[in-house]
């Protein structure tokens, strides 16, 4: 994480403080800029920067000319660079391995030529930003004039390497506000948020992440109740760390006197899947529903286009997460999950009935089978398929 | 002022004056914190627990013991002095101390896994610049003399630099400069933020506080090493580290793996000239000289007696007459080649008993007690009391 590191205290301790005291909202636009720049910079190298700032520019343009077709043309060049720079060892190494393994060897050693050693800094929250905002331009959207203000929401330093996925209507609305007033109780809330989120992520999830790896070589030699006080442990470490960053992300941001969008509601308290992703990275599964889910369809034609859209949408939420054919099955799990809460009432007839009416009746008991349900996907997210597999196996057998 | 604003006000002022007082307490921890009736760093208080002793405590550790008029011997190396397989009781640098008598005063500042320009080779070097009369002990196979930042214990070396407590020695930075230069870009980071974190430290004197607190008050950090009581002040563990098991049940883990380290020792180091001749590999013999005079500043090395360890004669019995000569020769070639250098070199363990040994490397207590032997009168030839 780049918020523990010395390199941004050092940032932060120069940053900060100049940015409360400049009054003038024109030149603490310019000072955040600044921030913004250092920091994305330092943080993401060159390699990292310069796809990002082409990216952003041909985004800037395109959106500025209102012109649908150019806006499509930058949505398709975003893609296109996620998918290069993330997807492509995926593509040629598991995917067309199933097909043409030999093709397969040669692309791969092809392709990790090509490739940097790691994609550039957050690009996959680049994209999501890019996307959504040519979008809603090409739908109609009043675009963002001011280069200097499109800068800052492209590359607003808090929420830069892991979101929250912001939207620029409600960016472009704020900024002016936090650019002319910093309140002290802002600060202090943001500090105290900032303070939390550190101790979720340091002290708790940390902790929480290297017993996991310790433990997770021996688990089918762990005793029953260890292997499910692992499973509980690993659902509360991606909580935890996930949570945890993103309200350092979210205190350091009301620091600077802007609010961004929460992306967690307690999510573990959901009675039912649809409930849990209100509540999970809410950033990312509104945009999924806006961007991909509606787009589609949505619920517009008929169930079995909308399971048909679950499905796909929540593929493609999978594979957002990582280049690998077990993020995409942990995303079809979410699909089908969703897709059988939505229509098992219907499809199982006076049966699904009952059932649902139970469900309704004791919310304990879609409480545990929701917790359930998203813990055993923790082990598809984590661990290869064979490995999940094998932990579910060992899990379930209560041996 | 409303209500809120005042609380806002205070919680904002309680951040840094908090910050204040964690640093007085770190500075004022720096001068006195130091592990009780310390022996040596046992896992539960060594990187190996995620328990990094500060450079600052280090130095306590042997400031502590020493006082005038006496001869510091500082040691350094690796798990072989730290005395993996020599309990507490019957650790070497004991023996070492009883033979050396009160003329000298031992301390054992060896991690496992060290390298000898490591940890206890920067406080020796730290001393030798304060003026103190220090010997340093250390150890390494024959070659090996690694760089003091970059391993595990390289944190110990941008302390002690952003102290200004090294003695300075060009050559060092550019060796280090020129190893940086070729690594990749994840690592040259991994380097800057050990300096700004040195750097931050020698203002803010977090590390000495974290330790100490760490140390007498509670843990905060899980490791599988510490995994039932992770969260215990680390004063609360005992060095329970146990001796060699009997002879009888020794060398039986990985024999083949073993044997097959034994026989690769020494592999790289010498080119053969005839069925039992050799000649050094120069390419490999000119980086360990270049290594050594840059790893090791003139005023260090004159102080320092670098120990070459053998393998297990279990092992090495086990070896083709052309491969026990190539050793043989290996290690005479480099014992010359760190005297060349100014330091003062021997090998040790060719004339040891498998009894004098825990496994292949590692001594047993009667090994310490030979090693201690040897040890004493190499100090006395270099500082005589």
């Amino acid at each position: 994480m780049i918020f523990n590191t010395y390199a941004f205290a050092l940032f932060a301790v120069v940053f900060f403080p100049g940015y409360w005291i400049i009054r003038s909202p024109g030149l603490r636009a310019w000072w955040l800029l600044g921030g913004c720049v250092v920091f994305h910079g330092h943080f993401a190298g060159p390699a990292g920067v310069l796809p990002i700032a082409a990216l952003a520019l041909l985004t800037y343009a395109c959106a500025l000319s209102r012109v649908r077709g150019l806006c499509y043309a930058a949505i398709a060049a975003c893609i296109a660079a996620l998918v290069f720079y993330k997807y492509t060892l995926f593509l040629s190494h598991e995917l067309l391995a199933h097909f043409a393994p030999a093709l397969s060897t040669q692309a791969t050693t092809l392709v990790a030529s090509w490739l940097p050693g790691a994609p550039p800094l957050a690009l996959s929250f680049f994209t999501f930003e890019f996307v959504h905002y040519l979008v809603d331009v090409a739908a109609g959207g009043a675009p963002i004039r001011s280069p200097k203000s499109f800068a800052l929401f492209a590359i607003y330093f808090p929420s830069l390497v892991a979101g929250p996925v912001k939207r620029y209507q409600d960016f472009t609305a704020a900024l002016p506000r936090a650019l002319a007033r910093v309140e002290l109780t802002a600060i202090a809330a943001g500090a105290q948020r900032v303070a939390l989120g550190f101790f979720k992520k340091i002290l708790l999830a940390d902790n929480l992440t290297v017993a996991l790896a310790f433990y997770e070589k021996d688990f089918s030699q762990l005793t029953a109740p260890a292997a499910w006080l692992f499973l509980a442990a690993l659902s509360a470490r991606i909580l935890l760390d996930f949570s945890g960053y993103t309200d350092i992300a979210l205190g350091l941001s009301q620091m600077l006197g802007l609010r961004l969008p929460e992306n967690f509601n307690y999510p573990y308290a959901a009675t039912g899947l649809r409930d849990f992703w209100a509540r999970w990275h809410i950033s990312l599964s509104s945009w999924i529903r806006d961007y991909i889910y509606i787009p589609l369809g949505g619920n517009r034609h008929g169930p079995l286009r909308r399971c048909s859209n679950l499905i796909i949408a929540f593929a493609l939420c999978g594979l957002w997460h990582g280049g690998a054919g077990h993020l995409v099955l942990w995303g079809l799990w979410h699909g089908l999950g969703l897709v059988v809460q939505s229509t098992y009432r219907q499809a199982l007839g006076s049966i699904g009935a009952s059932l649902g009416s139970i469900f309704d009746r004791y919310a304990v008991l879609s409480w545990c089978l929701t917790l359930a349900f998203v813990a055993f996907g923790w082990l598809l997210f984590f661990y290869p398929v064979a490995q999940a597999w094998s932990m579910t196996l060992k899990l379930l057998s209560f041996r | 002022m409303t209500h809120a604003k005042l609380k806002a006000l205070a919680c904002l002022l309680a951040i840094p004056l908090g910050f204040a007082v964690a640093v007085w307490l770190g500075r004022e921890a720096e001068t006195y914190a130091k592990p009780d009736k310390f022996v040596r760093f046992h896992q539960e208080i060594a990187p190996e627990s995620l328990f990094y002793p500060p450079f600052s405590t280090l130095e306590n550790l042997a400031l502590a013991r020493w006082s005038p008029g006496r001869t510091l011997v500082i040691i350094g190396g690796n798990s072989i002095l730290n005395g993996v397989g020599q309990s507490e009781k019957n650790l070497w640098s004991r023996r070492l101390q009883e033979e050396l008598g009160e003329p000298y005063v031992v301390v054992n500042l060896s991690f496992r896994g060290a390298l000898p320009c490591e940890a206890g080779a920067l406080v020796a070097e730290s001393l030798i610049k304060r003026g103190l009369p220090v010997v340093l002990i250390a150890n390494t196979a024959p070659a090996t003399v690694g760089r003091v930042a970059g391993g595990a214990y390289g944190y110990l070396y941008y302390q002690a630099l952003a102290r200004d407590r090294l003695i300075p020695h060009p050559a060092r930075e550019a060796e280090l400069a020129a190893w940086e230069a070729t690594a990749t870009p994840s690592v040259r980071e991994q380097q800057a933020e050990l300096r700004r974190s040195a750097a931050f430290d020698a203002w803010f004197h977090c590390q000495a506080w974290w330790h100490h607190v760490g140390y007498r008050y509670g843990f905060g950090t899980w490791t599988p090493v510490t995994r039932d009581h992770f969260w215990r002040p680390r004063d609360t563990r005992v060095d329970d580290s146990p001796d060699a098991r009997p002879l009888a049940e020794r060398f039986r883990d990985q024999p083949e793996a073993e044997l097959a380290i034994t026989r690769s020792f020494s592999a790289g180091l010498a080119e053969s000239t005839g069925p039992t001749t050799w000649r050094p590999y120069a390419p490999h013999a000119r980086l360990t000289g270049d290594l050594i005079d840059a790893m090791f500043p003139p005023a260090v090395r004159a102080r320092t007696i670098m120990l070459l360890n053998q393998n297990a004669p279990y092992y090495r019995s086990r070896l083709t007459t052309p491969e026990r000569t190539r050793d043989d020769f290996v290690f005479a070639t480099y014992e010359q080649l760190w005297r060349d250098r100014g330091i003062a070199c021997h090998s040790i363990g060719a004339n040891f008993t498998d009894e004098d040994y825990a496994d292949r490397t590692h001594l047993a207590p009667s090994g310490g007690r030979k090693l201690a032997h040897l040890v004493a009168n190499y100090i006395r030839e270099l500082t005589p009391p």
